[in-house]
């Protein structure tokens, strides 16, 4: 699917705006605090019906204006020309109109219209806290699965009960607590979620580790591995892999620095293949449950679980997010993206759209260029940047190139787009301009 | 600012502590109150009175009466092998009003919720004991399919199953005469996840 007109109403530092991208890589150029990134904010609205970075939606309104209008038309392989438009209104509310027709409910627009953002604010998924990867989980598999939305609300809602029970136990013992009914709920909300996790990083490690392997031209191997609270080994089917003695353990690094090895026991589930049956995940974290009783009745709270999952990214056997560079950091959070837009086309039938905001500045000549083979003729994309530097010519003459200058876009033509190459090249190279 | 006469602040704050009750709805009664004939506004605060001195539970099931057994626990007519545990004895009345279960109930009055401090033994739990062994076949469940609820239903069959009793639960689901394309994804779910064989 591609955007073929994008229109902006009264939306951030746009009065109003009409673009018409080109179906395959769309590069936005322009000073930093242009609008660059605010062009593919709107989009992504399109696809999410959520701000990506607003905490509250009416930021999304230019200063002056009552409201705010995305409007796009959308060209589908099978349905043909889709008509979006999404409004924010003060107040945070938002209003959704499909083929010119309002619709009741925001969530009707989503499915429509498919996009994948990465950005700097992706990269926590590799930098940052245990949350920052359940959070991204949480959110991948919302989007194909309505059931874990539900669980997943039952479980948050079973664990607070549960944690305020068990803070209360710990101040005022009793025998007759209801916490036996409470571990059961947890069990029964929470294998589901173990499952899905598991299904899901599953089907994304070998798509994320194969476009990994082309951005770094198979100089680097990366490992995506689930590190879950419950031990559900005994879970798997019969007859599927369990490998306990998973490459990183046996890697160079990991056998010279002590720390690492023992970040590895943390880690050492090692890789699990194949299906893990839900009733027997339950049965796991019921017996694992039961054997830490004393120890969280001691704690007051509770201590094994989804809400204490963790997912590993390797690289060449080695954890990214405490060992990796920054780039490398970023290379593993881009394959993990592009993997996502791997499972959507899977998902949806075509390719969805990709938005990259600002990400070229931060890989090296390398992975830039192996990204743009990798973006080249497979999808509509677009790409803010500050300069047209890192982009080499037979990527730029496929390419339709915007300049973007305080809330005004204006399209180069080719000829332009090649002199202001040149140009930036006379910048660093004056003496080859002569 | 302008204030209330304080006869008429309290009253109006003491409605506000009323369920759904908010200010400007607590504001509207204490006029209308106000406005009223004085023996009106007197039936009103007897009859409120009147339900805190005269209403108790009932010895038998925990539900709300008069007199030492409430209506139901006093019908010889009603079937003893078969009891109904509900929350809430509004939950007993919307039972009673389909006219289709003759047995007994039991009013728990709750739920399990601990972050409102509520456990076991703050529920009418060790009130079901002696009933069931006095001779109840089959004890039906009938609490809302919410995270609390159904931890209750959860605790309950634990602790009757042992007693040698049959435990069901009410079915959850689509509501008679839904559409499926009408039902909400969590109704959809549960409902598919309470199928049963036909």
């Amino acid at each position: 699917m591609n955007v073929s007109q994008l229109k902006l109403s009264g939306f951030r530092n746009y009065r109003e705006l009409e673009l018409n991208p080109g179906p395959g890589i769309n590069i936005l150029h322009g000073e930093n605090a242009q609008g660059k990134s605010n062009v593919l904010e709107a989009i992504s609205l399109l696809a999410t019906t959520r701000s990506l970075r607003a905490g509250r939606e009416s930021e999304l309104i230019y200063k002056e204006a009552e409201m705010a209008h995305v409007t796009a038309e959308i060209q589908r392989e099978i349905e043909g020309e889709v008509d979006l438009q999404i409004s924010v209104f003060q107040g945070d509310k938002k209003a959704v109109k499909i083929h010119g027709l309002k619709r009741t409910r925001v969530i009707d627009l989503l499915g429509e219209f498919n996009a994948v953002f990465f950005g700097s604010i992706d990269i926590p998924i590799v930098t940052g806290d245990p949350s920052e990867r359940r959070h991204y989980l949480n959110s991948e598999i919302s989007q194909i699965s309505p059931r874990y939305v539900y669980d997943l609300a039952r479980y948050k809602r079973i664990l607070e009960q549960r944690n305020r029970l068990l803070k209360d136990l710990r101040e005022r013992p009793r025998p007759d607590s209801g916490i036996e009914a409470w571990n059961e709920q947890l069990v029964q909300y929470g294998a589901p979620l173990i499952e899905k996790r598991h299904f899901y990083i599953q089907r994304l490690a070998p798509i994320a580790c194969r476009i990994h392997q082309d951005l770094t031209e198979e100089r680097e191997s990366m490992q995506v591995r689930y590190v879950p609270s419950v031990d559900f080994r005994a879970a798997m089917e019969p007859g599927t892999v369990t490998d306990e003695t998973a490459e990183y353990s046996v890697g160079e690094a990991a056998e010279e620095d002590p720390e690492v090895n023992a970040k590895h026991d943390h880690l050492g589930r090692g890789d699990m293949h194949g299906k893990a049956d839900t009733e027997k995940i339950a049965e796991c974290f019921r017996n694992q449950l039961a054997s830490i009783c004393s120890d969280e009745m001691r704690r007051g709270t509770t201590l094994l679980g989804p809400q204490r999952d963790d997912m590993a990214f390797l690289i060449n056997g080695v954890e990214a997010r405490t060992y990796g560079s920054q780039g490398q950091q970023r290379t593993v959070a881009l394959a993990l993206k592009l993997a996502e837009f791997q499972l959507i086309e899977e998902f949806v039938g075509e390719p969805p759209v990709i938005l990259l905001d600002d990400v070229m500045s931060d890989l090296d000549d390398l992975r830039r260029r192996q990204l743009l083979r990798w973006l080249d003729r497979r999808c509509q994309s677009f790409i803010t940047c500050t300069n047209l530097r890192s982009f080499p010519p037979e990527i730029l003459s496929g390419a339709a190139t915007f300049h973007v200058v305080a809330g005004t876009i204006t399209q180069d033509s080719y000829e332009e787009a090649q002199s202001r190459i040149s140009a930036e090249a006379d910048e660093l190279t004056p003496t080859e301009a002569g | 600012m302008l204030h209330y006469a304080r006869p008429l602040a309290r009253l109006v704050a003491e409605l506000e502590r009323l369920p759904g009750v908010g200010p400007k709805s607590a504001q509207r009664m204490a006029f209308h109150i106000l406005r009223q004939p004085a023996d009106e506004a007197q039936q009103l605060a007897e009859a409120i009175l009147n339900v805190k001195l005269s209403i108790r539970l009932c010895a038998e099931c925990s539900n709300f009466t008069d007199q030492e057994y409430c209506e139901i626990c006093r019908d010889v007519k009603r079937d003893r092998t078969i009891m109904c545990v509900v929350a809430e004895t509004r939950d007993l009345i919307a039972m009673e009003k389909t006219n289709e279960f003759r047995g007994m109930y039991h009013v728990l009055q709750g739920v399990l919720n601990p972050m409102e401090d509520v456990t076991p033994d703050k529920l009418k739990i060790k009130e079901l004991y002696p009933r069931i062994a006095n001779g109840v076949n089959e004890v039906i469940l009938a609490l809302n399919p919410t995270t609390e609820g159904q931890t209750t239903a959860l605790y309950l069959a634990r602790t009757l199953k042992p007693l040698g009793v049959k435990v069901s639960q009410i079915a959850h689901g689509l509501p008679a005469g839904g559409d499926l394309d009408y039902a909400d994804q969590a109704t959809l779910i549960s409902a598919l996840q309470w199928r049963r064989e036909i």
